[in-house]
């Protein structure tokens, strides 16, 4: 199966795929079986990976995160990291690949 | 939250598009495999019946996170919503917190937990405790070990108590503030915060110990 890196869609098209009833012709395996109950259906372009974002210390942030904001707390070692809700959701965020603690790890919700 | 190196080898995650069972589909760039973002497992492709580690994980608020790690971290992105906010649970009925590894699954309402914020419970013969902050609508799950021995914990204003020794713990963090176990943390079990009805759909065997049957 040959992945398509698509350029960057324009977002109202990746709403109406998002929201969209009607599927497009499911991926045919490639490779190794997959899974006898797997079947993904596809609603939007593949992707790339997320490998790029800032990290901030807590100092920084003053005023631009509010008290009540949702965020994913993770310590891993002797490190802490919050990942705002509001900066990952959505299908183009789903996933962000991070390193805490020295462990790669993938932020997602 | 998720490790992204099964068997020692790293791998750089994306959104493939796809979904299973409405579900996220993710793919790793490295091998093309895809992976169910909801059992962590690769469905297909050479990396196959691979599991990825959870790594456990708090939904709560800034303030609550921040004042509890000052030296913390922020990933930081353009906002692509401002829906995650407390105002996300202005209807708490939604709401439970499930554990991820239980078997069956074993769930708690948040609108038992506001009733009841510390709960001891026995989940597959480990003794855990759910602790709920309702400030910052915060839910957690814990092992209720601590250097071997079993402790029983009941709610404080401050925090909650275990019954052994009259310690006071945190119940975000699970760290023990003050008295004989000052500085020691409680292991945190791997926990979501879910809808309701999602959490339902996924895993409808869930148990939810010592609650009034719902739906």
């Amino acid at each position: 199966m040959k992945l398509r890196y698509a350029s960057r869609p324009s977002a109202s098209l990746i709403l109406v795929l998002f929201f969209s009833l009607c599927v497009c012709a499911q991926e045919s395996p490639n490779g190794n079986a997959p899974h006898k109950d797997y079947r993904p259906r596809r609603l939007l372009p593949t992707q790339p990976p997320n490998t790029h974002f800032q990290l901030k210390p807590a100092d920084e942030i003053g005023g631009t995160l509010n008290p009540s904001e949702l965020v994913i707390g993770v310590t891993i070692g002797d490190e802490a990291r919050a990942y705002p809700l509001n900066m990952l959701s959505g299908p183009l965020r789903g996933i962000v690949n991070d390193t805490l603690g020295e462990r790669p790890i993938a932020a997602t919700w | 939250m998720y490790a992204r190196d099964p068997n020692r080898r790293n791998l750089t995650l994306g959104v493939s598009g796809m979904v299973w069972n409405r579900n996220l589909v993710m793919y790793d760039a490295e091998t093309k495999s895809q992976w169910s973002h909801l059992l962590g497992e690769a469905m297909q492709g050479s990396m196959r019946e691979t599991q990825l580690e959870q790594i456990p994980s708090v939904m709560t608020t800034w303030k609550s996170w921040r004042s509890r790690h000052p030296q913390t971290t922020v990933l930081w992105l353009p906002r692509s919503s401002r829906e995650y906010q407390l105002e996300f649970y202005r209807d708490p009925k939604k709401f439970v917190l499930g554990l991820a590894d239980s078997n069956p699954p074993q769930a708690w309402h948040f609108e038992h937990l506001m009733q009841e914020p510390i709960q001891n419970e026995e989940v597959d013969e480990q003794p855990i405790v759910v602790t709920f902050d309702p400030d910052s609508v915060t839910a957690r799950a814990f092992s209720r070990m601590v250097r071997g021995k079993t402790l029983d914990f009941e709610r404080d204003a401050r925090g909650f108590l275990d019954r052994q020794t009259r310690s006071l713990w945190d119940r975000i963090s699970g760290r023990c503030v003050d008295g004989h176990y000052e500085g020691e943390s409680l292991e945190p079990r791997l926990a979501m915060v879910s809808f309701r009805q999602t959490w339902i759909t996924f895993h409808p065997e869930t148990q939810f110990p010592n609650q009034n049957p719902q739906d």
